[in-house]
């Protein structure tokens, strides 16, 4: 079947179609909508993209994401950095943030080990959390991965990291339910399982 | 558990069809194409939310048309009442609800209609490749504890997983990637097993009685479950399934690397029946299988039965015309202390005589009473 989509616009439906949730009918969807919209509304979506890609950074710390070189998080001087805690992605540390009953600092690890999505350990940032937690003033690594298959076969995996370092390996307690996500999750349930944590 | 009424709407050559049952036996008889096995297939979606004849949800939509909708109502005991509905639609996939409220998990859906299903491919229970007998095992088990689903789910993605490890060119430090999966398998696996051989060892305490009461003779059945573990004396005890399973998983690692696939758990087990001292599907005569594949589904119904005190709706299609006299009495008698249950039949007169049941005739897409 032909292609009825001349190259530009192709070309912006395959952009659309790289992000995650997107699918190739949503993608063209979209793009139809942004040939349809003004040119006003195109420069700034284009613009608004590009200004978090020159403004805004990783934290040199925990990877959190920031306009300075450190995070708000990990400049707070009230913040415990005695307690790590290991999320999967920089969305969930807004959902563990919305709790209120978390006061320690994060690591954002950049994903899960899963040899199908070709993701191996060397893919994600363990190196930097061993060398973050060898700090004295560390003594907790508190993981807080999503309890799907990946996500605990990942906590098995740092578990397995910090076993003959001394540092105490907790993980927050599953009042979540078993597949869900952590960014679905009511704020109750979060700070719940936070303050349950126990010992892995 | 009771199903009363039951609403099918673009449901295979069903437009729309809606049908009061009896509490006990439904003989549904037409000819060859009118829609008897539909029916049951719509039954048989209100317990485990697919079908037995095709795993994609869109070839049981009615041709040309967007989606089907079965709506059910069921009591089980005196008070218990539950409307169930199941909607599927090829662009917004598949919803389940109880008492209209959506039921977002299979997990906490699957258990709450029990049902026990005997069609003529069933046959193959005893006598096909192990798959037919695992599958037999998952969903039996499945209707008991939604923990066993949790299990076989995590399970097989953990096989996945596993597997793409073992499966990479480049495989670094596998010996150290593998351990955090080699958990997660044995964790869950171990757990299937041990669910399995629950059900083995109530198998083979009544086996033998219900084969012979079907058969009328006196013969001696026996079921071992064939684990890929090996060993049998760590069965008995089934604390020690864990230890065994990363045992031999250290045993087979080279193998595995070699083979790029997990050789061994729950997916590679079986299940083997004997008579008397012989392998059964190595002497058995074909009515002597279909003693045994009866003897199965009855005691799968009686399994379900004790261990969630809920009686499964039994579903028999098409089978009768497969049967001997002395076999169709067997079937018959056990039926007595059944719940309900339904039978599809080409041959009516087959069951004139039988009174205590509901019968139905299927024409031209209506239900008549027969
Ligand atoms: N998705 C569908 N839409 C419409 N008709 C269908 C569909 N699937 C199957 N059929 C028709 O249904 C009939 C088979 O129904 P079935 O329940 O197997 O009958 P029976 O068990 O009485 O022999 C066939 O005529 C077939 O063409
Ligand atoms: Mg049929
Ligand atoms: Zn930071």
């Amino acid at each position: 079947m032909a292609n009825p989509f001349p190259p530009a616009l192709d070309y912006l439906v395959q952009q659309l179609h790289h992000l995650p949730g997107i699918g190739k009918r949503t993608a063209q969807r979209l793009a139809i909508f942004l040939l349809k919209d003004t040119d006003e509304n195109a420069q700034n979506l284009s613009q608004a993209i590009l200004r978090v890609k020159k403004e805004i950074n990783l934290c040199q710390e925990c990877f959190n994401i920031t306009e300075t070189e450190v995070c708000e998080i990990c400049a707070n001087l009230r913040r415990d950095k005695s307690t790590i805690c290991v999320v999967e992605d920089i969305v969930d540390i807004f959902a563990i943030e919305k709790s209120h009953e978390y006061s320690g600092v994060y690591h954002v690890l950049g994903g899960v080990i899963s040899p199908l999505s070709g993701v191996s350990p060397e893919d994600l940032r363990f190196s930097e959390l061993i060398e973050r937690a060898k700090k004295p003033e560390v003594n907790e690594i508190l993981l807080a991965l999503n309890p799907s298959t990946e996500g605990e076969a990942t906590m098995i995996y740092i578990s397995k990291l910090f076993k003959s370092s001394g540092k105490k390996v907790t993980r927050i307690a599953s009042g979540i339910p078993l597949g869900a996500h952590l960014e679905f999750i009511d704020d109750a349930t979060i700070g719940r399982a936070i303050l349950s944590r126990r010992e892995i | 558990m009771i199903l009363k009424e039951l609403e099918i709407e673009n449901f295979r050559l069903f437009p729309y069809l809606k049908i009061t049952f009896s509490d006990g036996i439904n003989i549904i008889s037409g000819l060859n194409g009118q829609g008897k096995t539909s029916i049951l297939e719509s039954i048989y979606y209100l317990a485990l939310t697919k079908s037995f004849r095709t795993s994609n949800d869109n070839h049981v939509i009615s041709y040309n048309k967007k989606h089907f909708n079965i709506k059910s109502n069921f009591v089980s005991g005196e008070s218990d009442k539950k409307v169930i509905r199941i909607f599927h639609s090829s662009s917004e996939g598949k919803h389940l609800f109880i008492n209209k409220k959506e039921v977002l998990k299979f997990s906490e859906y699957i258990g709450t209609v029990p049902c026990v299903i005997l069609t003529l491919d069933d046959l193959k229970l005893t006598l096909g490749g192990p798959r037919e007998r695992r599958r037999f095992l998952d969903i039996l088990i499945s209707q008991i504890s939604p923990v066993y689903l949790e299990d076989l789910k995590i399970y097989r993605r953990t096989l996945q997983q596993r597997n793409a490890l073992l499966g990479k060119e480049n495989k670094g430090d596998i010996k150290n990637q593998i351990s955090i999966w080699n958990e997660k398998l044995i964790e869950h696996g171990s757990r299937i097993i041990s669910n399995r051989l629950d059900f083995i060892d109530f198998l083979n305490i009544h086996l033998s009685e219900y084969y012979n009461k079907i058969s009328t003779l006196s013969d001696k059945i026996g079921v071992d479950y064939q684990s890929s573990l090996g060993d049998k004396d760590y069965l008995s005890d089934r604390k020690r399934i864990p230890v065994r399973f990363e045992k031999k998983l250290n045993l087979v690692f080279k193998y595995e690397v070699e083979k790029r696939k997990t050789v061994i758990g729950p997916h590679r087990d079986d299940v083997q029946f004997f008579k008397e001292d012989k392998v059964f599907r190595d002497f058995c005569s074909q009515g002597e299988n279909k003693t045994l594949v009866i003897a199965l589904k009855f005691l799968e119904w009686e399994y379900i039965s004790k261990e969630r005190h809920i009686k499964p709706i039994l579903l028999l299609d098409d089978i009768f015309g497969e049967l001997d006299e002395v076999r169709m009495r067997g079937l018959l008698d056990f039926l007595k202390v059944i719940g309900q249950a339904y039978i599809t039949t080409t041959m009516q007169d087959k069951f004139k005589t039988h009174h205590t049941s509901q019968k139905f005739v299927l024409k031209e897409k209506r239900l008549y009473d027969a």
